[in-house]
């Protein structure tokens, strides 16, 4: 395969990814974005960018022509336009078959509604809920309590029919429950099941997500049809595949955090992995929905004073304007603030502490490649506040949104997704050396030397603070980090130093290096202007002008 | 004024900082300056001494020769420690130091090199290589297709927890019938007693 | 790309077509009528049906077929939300069923035991809102071709309405006390100024406005009567205008969300029309992607809404919530790339001394003859 183009189709923003063999290699050409979903004005903008043809008569040139006209592969990543409803019924609840209906359907790329059947009041007012939600996909799961379970699917067969159109149903139930169900409504409704008592719970959870999912990408497929792609892959499973690849080839630790339609969150390391999606929480569509979390989680972040009233104006704004663009300091100030909000709500519903705090590698999806590099590091920073246990841990942007591209590639060739992955994928913003411990606020925290060829910088960094080493561009760096007595880099132990040399040394970044001597866990001020300061201060630490953080 | 090496704010006329000790010293007397406030800055400051401003490295320090326009090198009054005797001179043929006048850092290791002081036990921490995927891209087209499967899902009940949920299922239908025959048993007992007792009160 | 045109924020004399979508219509005006804003043009439901599935032979635990013999209101009769439909006695207990809604019962399945009540949406009149000419009607529309002056909004929340221009605001950017807002504006669409509080919102309701037009509303001002579903509800009303809307009037902002000012051309505008007829029409009456203030003109005559080419020199209304304003083009529209990936037609404006970058989709030229 010589070239591939991916079109990746989100609410916001439509992105066109070209890639093609440079001196025999897969290299990415480049990628072009357009807000909203305009596929037809992104391969327009693509062609005049590259300055190939991709279309002719309204079709995708394949296969790609000796003058690089066309591509080989043509597929798309990305969700439907609008996202599906997923009700999760839970009839006679069982804690262990909830946890993994829940693992299911927070995976599956779809807005969840649950319902639990035993706080419904009656029947009719279970048939009344289904009928308002009208939702696509069903998700039955409970115990064993074959009563609970005829009088539920009453309702269920009651709710159905002309009232809605239901998709399909899944139920993760026994055997019998499972024939029960399909008894009562499987004449109205396609019905899947599995049963978690014969199957292990990581099939179950894979059996279901991969199934929504599927459909999710069928979604997508009817909207795309007349282009007539290769692939359609559905944005979780494209990024779930990425990052696996970077935990086996690369042994990292990776959390990654991607708002392209929604919020999706997912943790990955050797171990296995945890996606959690949020349907309707975003910065533009989904904005409004970041009040949930409460406007005080925002403005908490802020470096400037800003009322409660006024975040919900800004929120309501975005929805109204739809609009991907943050021009303005302040709207990226707080864009920062609400992403940090959404990480550490989004992390504390994932992995636990230990766990989720032991990352290598942060990465950052392409909305949020477009804030400064500051502002996007301290959303990786704050949000998920990484301890890595081996004291370092790297921030990368996924820029061209590659991660999506090569995990949907890599269906069609894997050879040529792994080499495009490792070479373009990632763009390095930072490492970062996590300090931790306690000290006075202002006392030195921890002292060393960066080392870039014949040049030698000494620092020291005082507790509280951010320090950033820039790079001498195109180099690698050699580090010794010193810390004082009772201060610990990672989960060393206190006072032991930390160094990358020789074959250690650090690649290149765009903001260098940054020694985080802030602490863990990160704790703000309760007082409102103190605690402003002190990110006013943070900011100033990683080279913000004070001029913007009004 | 601020420390030159760790930029903390200390008092007017100091010697050497109390925060880490450096040796503050003479005035300033460098060619570089200070990009945030313009002051004079010697080529090892770390830090600006009047706005406490991070300075980046001064190569200063290296370039002592600056020709002024129309300048040859040989006008330029070369500093002593850099003068060479000229060829001819006496006393101008290469000599080779002897292991004396060398500091104690660049003398050959001699017979005593056993004895030399231990290595301090603080060692600096090495960490093993870090492969980050975009440094060091090894990947070939033959890569195995398994490398991209998604990982298992994390943090899951445990299938034993699961089976207790099947066996607890199973369960009750056991224990009903283990009731029933408690129940049976008590209750024979029971009329058991009663027939007792009538039969002991006729 | 020089070509590229948009919307003007003011136009005079241009003709429109106002569609008013109908649900179950008793129309009452033909094709080519002569209509008046508050011309009828039909009776029609306002909104749409509801109904409820009571399951009523789960819920008794009879068979389906033996459900309607606890029926104890009978099938088409006007029940309310929680009154008992359904009694079973069994032993000294009785079971009973209560409907979910107030409606009519309406069918009963002897198959499923399945009985449905309906909920009527009430039936209103439909005003013609424009003054114009009849040019289409059909089963589920009727659509207006009228001739007058168009100031376009940023966003309409509630129902459209329509009455004469009350001007009540002396600057684009005041804010008026509630006991401004008196019998004046009973029927009236009142320029309200900058924003308006919960208790102007209020007062308004109290007086009976048709509608009120400001530079931005607070969704602080809507948490009195959404409470903490502010946010919610919100979002539901940006989607669909007339759902979930506490005031029986409309509110056009024409900035956004927020303590905005109206922009100065636009209160120019409105201040020059005191006392003419205006609606305020949604988006999808007009067919543009944004809702408008419509003044009726008697005229037979007027040109076409058409898109200005952005042109250097041109005044411009920039609308950005941070900071709406008037500037100056100082390009023509361009293909900007930002930061590196993002393609998007952008023009440079000079405000204030300084040069921006902005979308042209947030750009409105100011008037035609600007």
């Amino acid at each position: 395969m010589h070239s591939a183009v991916a079109i990746s189709c989100n609410q916001g923003m439509t992105r066109i990814v070209l890639a093609d063999r440079v001196e025999g290699e897969p290299r990415l050409l480049g990628t072009v974005a357009v807000p909203g979903r305009d596929v037809e004005t992104g391969l327009a903008f693509a062609e005049e960018r590259f300055g190939r043809r991709l279309l002719a008569e309204e079709r995708p040139i394949r296969p790609r022509g000796l003058l690089g006209d066309g591509a080989d592969a043509w597929i798309a990543v990305g969700s439907p336009a609008s996202v599906p409803l997923l009700a999760v019924l839970a009839i006679a609840p069982d804690p262990l078959l909830t946890d993994l209906a829940k693992r299911a359907a927070e995976a599956a790329m779809v807005e969840t509604h649950w319902i639990d059947a035993t706080q419904v009041a009656s029947l009719t007012a279970l048939v009344q809920q289904l009928v308002e939600l009208r939702p696509r996909f069903l998700l039955l799961t409970g115990g064993s309590d074959e009563r609970a379970w005829q009088s539920a699917m009453v309702a269920v067969s009651n709710a159905l029919g002309d009232a809605f159109d239901l998709e399909v149903g899944i139920v993760i139930a026994p055997e019998a429950i499972q024939q029960l169900v399909a008894k009562t409504i499987g004449d109205q409704v396609e019905l899947m099941g599995v049963d978690p008592t014969t199957s292990q719970p990581a099939e179950v959870v894979r059996a279901v997500t991969s199934e929504f999912r599927s459909r999710v990408a069928t979604l997508l497929s009817a909207e795309l049809k007349a282009l007539e792609l290769d692939r359609f892959v559905d944005r979780a499973t494209a990024l779930e595949r990425a990052l696996a690849f970077l935990v086996r080839r690369a042994d990292q630790r990776v959390a990654l955090v991607d708002l392209e339609q929604g919020m999706l969150g997912i943790w990955a390391r050797s171990e296995g992995m945890l996606t959690l999606y949020r349907a309707g929480r975003d910065l533009e569509q989904g904005a409004l929905g970041l009040a949930a979390l409460g406007p005080e989680t925002i403005a908490r972040w802020l470096p400037f004073p800003m009322t409660e009233e006024d975040i919900l104006d800004w929120l309501a704004n975005r929805v109204m304007t739809a609009s991907p663009f943050l021009f303005e300091w302040r709207d990226q100030l707080i864009a920062t603030a609400a992403v940090r909000a959404l990480v550490q709500d989004l992390a504390s519903a994932g992995p636990p502490s230990g766990m989720r705090e032991d990352l290598t590698l942060v990465v950052l999806g392409p909305r949020l490649a477009w804030l400064p590099a500051e502002l996007a590091l301290l959303c990786a920073l704050d949000g998920f506040a990484p301890l890595p246990a081996g004291g370092l841990v790297s921030v990368a942007l996924d820029e061209a949104d590659l991660l999506a591209t090569c995990g949907a590639l890599a269906e069609i060739d894997p050879g040529y997704a792994a080499i495009l992955l490792e070479r373009d994928a990632l763009f390095p913003l930072a490492h970062v050396i996590v300090v931790a411990g306690d000290a006075m606020e202002g006392a030195i925290a921890v002292r060393g030397e960066v080392r870039a060829g014949d040049l030698v910088h000494r620092f020291a960094v005082p507790w509280g603070s951010l320090h950033v080493l820039p790079f001498p561009s195109g180099r690698s760096a050699e580090l010794l980090v010193e810390p004082e007595a009772g201060i610990r880099i990672g989960s060393l132990e206190p006072g032991v130093a930390i160094e990358f040399a020789g074959e250690a040394a650090l690649g290149w970044t765009r903001l260098g290096i940054v020694i985080d001597a802030r602490g863990r866990p990160l704790r703000l001020p309760d007082d409102p202007p103190v605690r402003a300061r002190r990110i006013r201060s943070w900011l100033a630490d990683l080279g913000v002008a004070e001029g913007v953080m009004r | 004024m601020y420390c030159p090496q760790c930029g903390q704010r200390i008092g007017e006329g100091r010697d050497t900082c109390p925060i880490c000790g450096a040796v503050i010293g003479e005035p300033v007397a460098g060619t570089g300056v200070c990009s945030s406030c313009g002051a004079l800055r010697a080529p090892e400051d770390t830090y600006c001494r009047q706005c406490g401003n991070l300075l980046p490295f001064d190569l200063s320090a290296l370039e002592q020769l600056e020709l002024a326009p129309g300048e040859s090198l040989g006008e330029v009054p070369i500093p002593e420690w850099l003068r060479a005797e000229e060829p001819g001179t006496p006393g101008s043929e290469l000599q080779l130091l002897s292991d004396l006048d060398l500091p104690e850092w660049l003398r050959e290791p001699t017979e005593s090199a056993a004895e030399a002081p231990p290595l301090p036990t603080t060692a600096a921490f090495v960490v093993p290589p870090v492969v980050l995927a975009w440094s060091q891209p090894i990947a070939s087209e033959t890569t195995d297709p398994s490398l991209f499967e998604p990982l298992p899902p994390l943090l899951l009940p445990v299938a034993s927890a699961l089976g207790r949920v099947a066996a607890a299922a199973a369960e009750p239908a056991g224990d009903r019938r283990l009731v029933r025959i408690a129940l049976f048993l008590a209750l024979a007992v029971l009329i058991g007693v009663v027939l007792y007792i009538l039969w002991q009160s006729r | 790309m020089s070509a590229l045109g948009r919307l003007p924020l003011v136009a005079q004399d241009v003709e429109c077509l106002v569609r008013h979508r109908l649900a179950a219509p008793e129309l009452r005006v033909a094709v080519g009528q002569l209509v008046e804003p508050e011309t009828i043009l039909a009776m029609a439901a306002d909104g749409l049906p509801r109904s409820a599935r009571i399951a009523l032979a789960a819920e008794l635990g009879v068979a389906p077929a033996d459900a309607a013999r606890y029926l104890v209101r009978a099938l088409g009769e006007r029940v309310e939300a929680g009154e008992v439909v359904a009694v079973r006695r069994r032993g000294l207990r009785s079971q009973e069923v209560t409907s979910p809604i107030a409606g009519r019962l309406a069918t009963l399945d002897a198959e499923t035991g399945l009985l449905t009540v309906v909920t009527d949406p009430p039936r209103r009149a439909v005003p013609a809102l424009v003054a114009g000419e009849v040019r289409s009607v059909a089963d589920d529309a009727v659509t207006i071709r009228a001739i007058g002056d168009l100031l376009l909004g940023a966003s309409l929340l509630g129902r459209e309405g329509a009455g004469p221009l009350i001007v009540l605001a002396d600057r684009p950017d005041r804010e008026l006390p509630a006991e401004e807002f008196d019998e004046r504006c009973r029927g009236a669409i009142v320029l309200a100024g900058m924003t308006v509080s919960s208790a102007a919102l209020r007062r308004l309701h109290d007086v009976g406005a048709a509608g009120v037009i400001v530079g931005g509303l607070s969704t602080h001002a809507l948490e009195p009567f959404w409470g903490s579903a502010t946010p919610t509800r919100l979002q539901r009303a940006l989607v669909d205008p007339s759902a979930d809307w506490p005031f029986p009037f409309g509110v056009l902002m024409l900035e956004g969300f927020g303590r905005l000012p109206v922009p100065e051309p636009a209160f120019d505008f409105l201040a020059e029309r005191t006392g003419r007829w205006v609606a305020l029409l949604s988006s999808a009456s007009l067919g543009l992607d944004r809702p408008a203030c419509f003044v009726s003109s008697r005229s037979l005559q007027g040109q076409p809404l058409q898109p200005i080419a952005l042109v250097p020199g041109a005044v411009v209304h920039l609308r950005l919530p941070a900071r709406p304003g008037l500037g100056r083009l100082v390009s023509v529209p361009f293909v900007a790339r930002q930061p590196d990936s993002l393609a998007f037609r952008a023009v440079w404006v000079e405000r204030d001394g300084n040069r921006e970058i902005v979308p042209v989709d947030l750009v409105d030229p100011v008037a035609a003859d600007a």
